[in-house]
């Protein structure tokens, strides 16, 4: 009967209710879409770098190397050459090495040179079809497959660059071999082939682009000097785990192959590595980075070098959510104590009709609770519609795929208890008047 | 049903109100009447446990009611004590229909739909019983605040002012429908008054000084 009595006092003042549930639901639903928003992008940041210790690439930004080579996002740095690469992926302490070799792109989907360890990463294989086995033959991600209106033994042409416009190699056309299953990853948006149709195809167009070549000359003028200082790092490694070389001789098969029928100018893009232990994690970044043209970055590093800097943005976000909580519990204390004090009469009523103080207690804390329970409902479905809207139109993008948001995760709760347990609190106050409410004098001065 | 003894309020401002030794039985009616300031209001919720005497004893229906601690009091009363105000209170979201289930509820006495019917019927609401309380006259809101003191068969029922804001048609009619059913009821019927109409109605009386 409180409930009920509670239920209808709100309802009899619907404007002021309703805009203390306005408030209340936008505060929740900024709070809980930051949670989630958090959340995500740390489990889809996390997962894409899972199985990624370092990555070999161009000297530049080592954000930019991450964000290009392992999330498919920003520009690569520029170009390394295999043969100096290689140095490192025949490295003892090295698990496995992934090359990498960007540049062209169908439809705005990257096209990857790579190996099957690429796949292997993943521990993936194709849903439909087979992994590419032949220069210019591709395996392409569930969504490039679904947008791009692609199929198993269709042909297409690449895009120089990774824009949607940009000169069209129609001189060597793809072949669909396989499809990947859906991953929730950015893998589903690429297109792998091997790297020898990435070469293949740039043979020729380093001589038509002459920034490219100009670009080949000063590599091979640096090169030169680091590649001896490099190797002979190496070479001692090499000697204190002979075997080391030969268990890793098969993620690099691929390289090693084309190693012999190409010219030492052969270039990709990155190599992704995973170690054998930690150590190397300490030894190899520091020792490429000092010694070598190349550059070394760890993934972990650099994401958590994004996640700070993104980290003032939500910061700011916050506290703007809990400001908007604060105000709703503002509103909320407002509406109870005029409330209360404008049924004062109808609480010593409920008094003389033998309701107990502890109820008339609970009458406010209801009409606070409800509120609260509804606000935090309303911003829970608020935001869940928030965050779908945004990886609808915002998200696919940046390859982020916020999947499974609809899961209630203890961050929810904790949030959606300290709103209510504000509701609660700015309701305290008024509560206790109509506990300590004199009948008497009320009814007396009625 | 209802005697005093030695019955006394001290004021929080220091002035002791003394009260007259007063009994009433079931089924009967007592007028208290005294110019204003007198105390009526006092008594009436002494009588009624909403304030705790300064001292003597008050006997509702066996129970010294001054012993008794608030939130027994607050049972005792929702049971043993209808109480009629001069302005009528309702909880003003709730239909008269639930406001008068409400004495029962809050009571946990029996519910039952026949007793509101019924009392409905005897002062004639049934037909406003799904209105707000906002919506009704002044007369119709006193026979709704009367059916909802009789919801409980109480056995003591206690009227402050009841006819103080109706007109001489409306003021009869109020009185005979109290006085009628403390009879049917067997409630004893303590009326708080200055309203000389009623002086003339009711001869039992005691005149506060």
């Amino acid at each position: 009967m409180i409930l009920r009595i509670a239920f209808k006092n709100l309802l009899h003042k619907p404007l002021y209710a309703g805009l203390c549930w306005l408030l209340l639901a936008c505060s929740t639903a900024v709070l809980l879409l930051l949670v989630a928003l958090n959340r995500q992008a740390k489990e889809q940041l996390e997962k894409q770098i899972a199985g990624v210790d370092m990555v070999l690439g161009a000297k530049g930004s080592p954000l930019q190397l991450i964000l290009s080579s392992v999330y498919n996002l920003d520009a690569p740095t520029g170009n390394i050459y295999l043969r100096d690469a290689q140095r490192f992926m025949q490295h003892p302490l090295v698990e496995y090495a992934i090359p990498v070799s960007l540049g062209d792109s169908y439809r705005g989907y990257r096209i990857i040179g790579t190996t099957h360890a690429y796949l292997d990463k993943y521990k993936l294989k194709p849903a439909a079809g087979t992994v590419f086995n032949k220069p210019m033959e591709v395996v392409i991600g569930a969504t490039v497959a679904k947008r791009a209106g692609l199929a198993l033994g269709d042909s297409f042409a690449g895009t120089h660059g990774l824009g949607e416009k940009g000169h069209v190699h129609d001189e060597h056309q793809y072949v669909v071999k396989g499809i990947l299953p859906a991953t929730g990853l950015s893998l589903d948006q690429l297109i792998l082939t091997p790297l020898e149709s990435v070469w293949a195809i740039h043979e020729t167009k380093v001589q038509i682009r002459e920034e490219d070549e100009h670009e080949h000359a000063e590599n091979t003028g640096n090169e030169q000097d680091d590649y001896h200082a490099a190797h002979h790092h190496d070479h001692g490694e090499a000697g204190t785990d002979p075997h080391g070389e030969h268990s890793h001789e098969h993620a690099n098969q691929a390289s090693q192959e084309s190693n012999g029928q190409l010219s030492p100018t052969t270039q990709i893009t990155a190599v992704l590595m995973k170690f054998k232990n930690p150590l190397a994690q300490l030894q190899l970044p520091r020792m490429i980075n000092e010694n070598t043209n190349m550059q070394a970055a760890v993934p972990a590093i650099e994401i958590n070098r994004l996640q700070s800097l993104l980290g003032s943005g939500t910061e700011v976000l916050r506290i703007l959510g809990w400001l908007l909580a604060a105000l709703a519990a503002c509103s909320i204390f407002v509406m109870l104590v005029q409330g209360t004090h404008e049924r004062r009469y109808e609480l010593a009523l409920l008094r003389s009709m033998g309701c107990r103080r502890g109820k008339l207690l609970g009458l406010v804390l209801a009409e606070a609770a409800i509120l609260g329970i509804a606000g935090i409902l309303g911003g829970f479905l608020l935001g869940r519609l928030a965050g779908w809207f945004l990886q609808q139109q915002v998200f696919t993008r940046y390859h982020l795929n916020f999947s499974g948001s609809w899961r209630l995760t203890q961050a929810d709760m904790l949030t959606a208890a300290a709103i209510l347990a504000a509701c609660l609190l700015a309701a305290g106050f008024p509560a206790i008047r109509a506990f300590r409410l004199n009948i008497s004098k009320t009814l007396a001065n009625a | 049903m209802i005697y005093t003894k030695n019955l006394a309020y001290a004021h929080p401002n220091g002035r002791i109100l003394q009260f007259p030794d007063m009994a009433c039985a079931a089924g009967e009616v007592l007028l208290i009447t005294g110019r204003s300031g007198a105390g009526k209001t006092t008594l009436l919720h002494l009588l009624a446990g909403l304030l705790q005497p300064g001292g003597g004893e008050i006997n509702v229906a066996g129970t010294f009611i001054q012993t008794l601690r608030p939130a027994a009091m607050d049972a005792f009363r929702g049971r043993h004590i209808g109480i009629i105000y001069q302005q009528s209170h309702f909880i003003a979201s709730l239909s008269i229909e639930e406001n008068l289930q409400l004495a029962t509820v809050l009571s946990h006495g029996p519910q039952k739909q026949e007793r509101l019917q019924e009392v409905a019927e005897k002062l004639g609401i049934t037909a406003l019983l799904h209105k707000k309380p906002g919506r009704l006259s002044q007369g119709e809101q006193q026979r709704a605040s009367i059916a909802r003191a009789l919801m409980q068969r109480p056995q003591l029922l206690l009227a402050d002012e009841p006819t103080a804001s109706l007109d001489d048609q409306n003021c009869a009619a109020v009185a005979s429908l109290l006085a009628e059913q403390a009879h049917q009821q067997q409630a004893a019927l303590l009326i708080v008054t200055h309203d000389s109409r009623l002086k003339e109605l009711f001869a039992n009386q005691i005149i506060l000084s």
